[in-house]
């Protein structure tokens, strides 16, 4: 229907039946934007990128990638989504928590998927990971173990692993949260980067400077719901809902004061 | 006492207690090798089995951790023949209680260490595009056994140890053989002494041998 690069329709996820996290979602975003997804916490940003991830099992509503849907709610059956694993196998994603696989080391991290799952050669896999830190500046970390590595270091590399499978879209889940605060702009400088690249990307981040910088456009989410989506220059400046602006005023008065 | 003579001593009963140490060692490498697989299993089927296998796996597990291995050991010996009204052979009882033991212990060991593996990490497979094929071989198995490896060689210090009860049902271990010439001799201290020190020994070095793969493995990843 739509021609939208992602086209999320009517998506509600809830946890155990009653408690809803996303009430009936709908958001189209085009190749080449820059979503970020700003809003309090426990409003649902989080659960929203693990549904179009197809981490969590929706109850309604279905996702698309490229006009291919590939995440659909069972109208019958609440249990079973329909998946379309190769489509989904399109997005990338980070985490908060690096989440590399600690026994492995950062090479390793990076070649398991393009030789495990997708066939590729060892040789090859390592010539286009050892290429791609280089790139990162980390091609003297690759026989490390990511215990090893510093925060934003461990970052990079998750950023590096979901990177190598070419993904068509990446999401980010506030992945600089948990890092100290002199490492978050290596691993913002990377975004940054991709973005030059014209990577498709949805961000979830409390860093609101660095939000107004990336985006192409800024939703603000609240209740499970999108409250409001504009670009960044307007949602930063001159919100239309009260509800943005009252948020907006908490955390930039509490980020300058820390 | 003069040591040189306590020695001379020993000396004249290293064989016997060499043939102990032997069959203390196949005892405890045959529990061994039963106990961790069946561990193994037990653990994976109280994670994921059929609820009527769970609560037979958990019933298990309790009462060989809940009991003394020298009850264990009896019943297998004693009360189990009578019942099934045949005989299993001393060996065959022995090599069976130690096994089930540690089945039971090493089980838990196993389901701590797969539990330990965080929901982040199978979202991690999930993002990366790892079917379960790739996922439970390259990502789960590896990190369960690493992190499972320090309490399972505690696992096996604690058989190599309770494996002396053996000695009580006849089966002539280390202990029994220490014991046998102890009273053959009358001269308990030299031997005694001895056969604890090689115990002592073996055991220590496991011990060892696990605080140095934690510090230089486990640390080394932050497992
Ligand atoms: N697995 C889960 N089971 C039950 N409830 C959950 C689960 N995951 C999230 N929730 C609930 O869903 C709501 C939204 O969570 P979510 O993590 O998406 O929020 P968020 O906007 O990312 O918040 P934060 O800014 O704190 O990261 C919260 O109330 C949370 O408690
Ligand atoms: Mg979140």
């Amino acid at each position: 229907m739509s021609s939208s690069f992602l086209n999320v329709q009517g998506l509600r996820k809830s946890f155990g039946g009653h408690l809803v996290v996303l009430d009936d979602i709908n958001f189209q975003m085009e190749a080449g934007e820059r979503v970020v997804v700003i809003g309090p916490s426990g409003s649902g940003k989080s659960t929203l990128l693990r549904c179009v991830m197809g981490l969590e099992k929706i109850d309604h509503g279905r996702i698309e990638l490229e006009g291919v849907r590939y995440i659909e709610a069972n109208p019958k059956s609440h249990k079973d989504n329909f998946v379309d694993i190769p489509v989904r196998n399109k997005v990338g994603m980070v985490f908060q928590h690096y989440t590399l696989f600690p026994h492995l080391t950062v090479l390793g991290n990076l070649i398991l998927a393009p030789m495990r799952a997708r066939g590729e050669s060892r040789s090859s896999a390592t010539q286009r990971a050892m290429q791609l830190l280089g790139r990162l500046g980390l091609e003297s970390k690759a026989g490390a173990f990511p215990g090893m590595l510093s925060g934003g270091q461990k970052q990079r590399v998750a950023i590096a692993r979901a990177l190598l499978l070419d993904p068509k879209i990446m999401l980010f889940d506030e992945v600089t949260s948990a890092l100290d605060p002199e490492l978050v702009t290596e691993v913002e400088g990377l975004m940054l980067e991709l973005a030059e690249q014209k990577m498709s990307m949805m961000i979830v981040t409390h860093d609101m400077w660095f939000a107004k910088r990336i985006a192409t456009r800024v939703i603000f989410s609240a209740d499970g719901r999108i409250i409001e989506d504009a670009p960044p220059s307007t949602m930063f400046t001159n919100p239309r809902e009260p509800r943005t602006a009252d948020f907006l005023k908490k955390v930039l008065h509490v980020e300058t004061i820390s | 006492m003069n040591i040189t003579a306590a020695l001379g001593f020993l000396w004249d009963y290293r064989l016997a207690l060499f043939i102990g140490l032997g069959n203390t060692l196949y005892f405890t490498a045959v529990g061994l090798a039963f106990g961790l697989a069946l561990g193994f299993l037990v653990s994976v089927v109280r994670q994921v089995g059929h609820p009527v296998l769970k609560v037979i796996a958990t019933v298990y597990v309790e009462i060989f951790r809940g009991t003394p291995v020298l009850i264990q050991l009896f019943w297998f010996f004693f009360c189990l023949p009578a019942l099934l009204g045949m005989e299993l052979g001393n060996v065959f009882s022995t090599v069976l209680t130690l096994s089930l033991y540690m089945g039971a212990i090493s089980s838990e060991s196993f389901r701590a260490a797969l539990k330990a593996i965080g929901s982040e990490q199978r979202d991690a497979c999930v993002a990366l595009g790892l079917p379960a094929r790739v996922s439970v071989p390259y990502v789960i198995l590896p990190q369960t056994v690493m992190r499972a490896v320090p309490t399972l060689l505690s696992n096996c210090v604690t058989l190599f140890k309770e494996s002396a009860l053996v000695s009580a049902v006849g089966m002539a271990d280390l202990m029994y053989q220490g014991q046998m010439i102890a009273d053959a001799t009358a001269r308990p201290i030299e031997i005694l002494t001895a056969t604890a020190l090689i115990y002592f020994v073996i055991a220590f070095s496991v011990t060892r041998t696990v605080t140095f793969y934690e510090r230089s493995y486990l640390s080394r990843m932050r497992l």
